[in-house]
């Protein structure tokens, strides 16, 4: 079966799910495969289906956050409390913004496109390639752990995952850019905690100030800034629309 | 509001066995999209946002339409534009809240559309309606107004041979 048409399919079926019952498989599982088929419109140079795409994502974004929070073993349990409440009633607000004939037309609509030639494929690839380098430069230019080096830092993981699933997608080698992606993954599912620690105190919740994850972040971004001279030279030879792809055996 | 109402491009006829919806767009039909944007920016049509079916063919003419978006405008797919149009369906567009919206779908629903925003003769009931309004492939209509039944104003059509002359500008 055409990887399109399995991919739709399963987007039908997650959306279900999420909406049944409180199932975080099925939402972490949706918005990643919204994510592959929003790679996959970028592959083919498609505008239309994307902003339907990123509807999905956004719709089950918040309870994606809270399930990850939840899902961690250092959330204290008065936070662990208030975070189960958070996502109890997140839990209807995800049914009323999932309007299922909303993705089930998205579905009919992406299960009908024809697969993207291999050229502009190619080309697609060597853009989102130079626009993860790009965001990775700025990155990089970056000190300190403020908010506008996270914001950045989550710019660049949202590249690199656009980037990978695009490659998955081609069957293209990915091992260096999903690396860097779930590192920087793990430092903005920390920042995500400290913002929700704050949020949860200032609602009147008593909960320990978040300066061990304050150092973990500063880590983790310091480590990802050291890690870039390395993958910004794969994000160089990938970015080259002519040539044998990165560290694939040449295929 | 403006309104611009768009039937699909020539996407040729449909074949004994194959899925009619997922015909795509011939390269007639590419032609013709590539006039309807050069005709829609000599009319200073920006668009804020593209409603469409989700048959391949009203894709792939919403697709063409891009260029004719403006900076922060959108796109969605609708299912309703693949059926006769009901009040969910014009509430839902209503409610985008946009100045300028092109709207991607197919024949007779378009028509039927057209005339229940300009007359208020709903088209849940189309056989009632006293007339009938038909765009031909690759045809636009213009609609002015409030987004609501019989509260819009056919304000011009369309056809092929218009917008081959608009996008010769």
């Amino acid at each position: 079966m055409p990887k399109s048409r399995l991919r739709t399919r399963e987007l039908r079926s997650l959306a279900a799910r999420a909406c049944i019952r409180r199932d975080p498989d099925a939402v972490h599982e949706l918005r990643r495969t919204a994510s592959r088929l929003a790679a996959r419109l970028a592959l083919g140079g498609q505008r239309v289906l994307r902003d339907d795409l990123r509807w999905l994502r956004r719709s089950v974004a918040e309870a994606r956050d809270l399930d990850v929070l939840l899902a961690r073993d250092d959330v204290e349990p008065s936070l662990a409390a208030w975070l189960e409440r958070e996502r109890e009633a997140e839990q209807g607000r995800l049914v009323e913004r999932l309007d299922l004939a909303r993705s089930e037309a998205l579905a009919e609509a992406l299960e009908r496109l024809p697969d993207p030639d291999d050229d502009a494929a190619r080309r697609a690839l060597a853009e989102l390639s130079r626009r993860a380098r790009h965001a990775g430069d700025d990155f990089a230019r970056t000190t300190g752990a403020d908010e506008t080096v996270r914001v950045s830092a989550h710019r660049l993981r949202r590249r690199l995952r656009r980037l990978r699933h695009a490659l998955e997608w081609s069957d293209v080698h990915c091992e260096p850019v999903r690396v860097a992606q779930d590192d920087l993954g793990r430092v903005c599912d920390d920042a995500l905690l400290a913002r929700t620690l704050e949020r949860a105190r200032s609602s009147g919740l008593s909960v320990e100030p978040a300066c061990h994850l304050e150092r973990a972040i500063e880590a983790g971004l310091e480590r990802a800034r050291g890690r870039w001279p390395a993958l910004r030279a794969h994000l160089t030879a990938l970015a080259s629309t002519d040539g044998p792809w990165p560290d694939d055996g040449g295929r | 509001m403006e309104l611009w109402l768009v039937r699909h491009a020539d996407a040729g006829a449909p074949l004994p066995g194959a899925e009619d919806d997922a015909r795509a767009l011939t390269p007639r039909g590419r032609r013709q999209c590539f006039r309807i944007v050069r005709a829609l920016a000599h009319l200073g049509a920006g668009l804020d946002h593209v409603r469409h079916s989700p048959l391949l063919r009203a894709v792939q003419t919403a697709e063409a339409l891009v260029p004719a978006l403006s900076a922060h405008g959108t796109t969605a797919v609708d299912g309703g534009l693949a059926r006769a149009p009901d009040h969910a369906l014009v509430a839902r567009l209503a409610a985008e809240g946009v100045e300028r919206m092109a709207i991607v779908g197919h024949e007779p629903w378009l028509g039927a559309l057209a005339f229940w925003l300009a007359s208020g003769w709903s088209a849940e009931a189309p056989e009632r309606q006293p007339a009938w309004l038909e765009l031909e492939k690759g045809g636009v209509l213009q609609l002015t107004g409030t987004l609501a039944s019989g509260e819009m104003r056919l304000r011009a059509v369309y056809p092929r041979r218009a917008l081959r002359l608009l996008a010769r500008g």
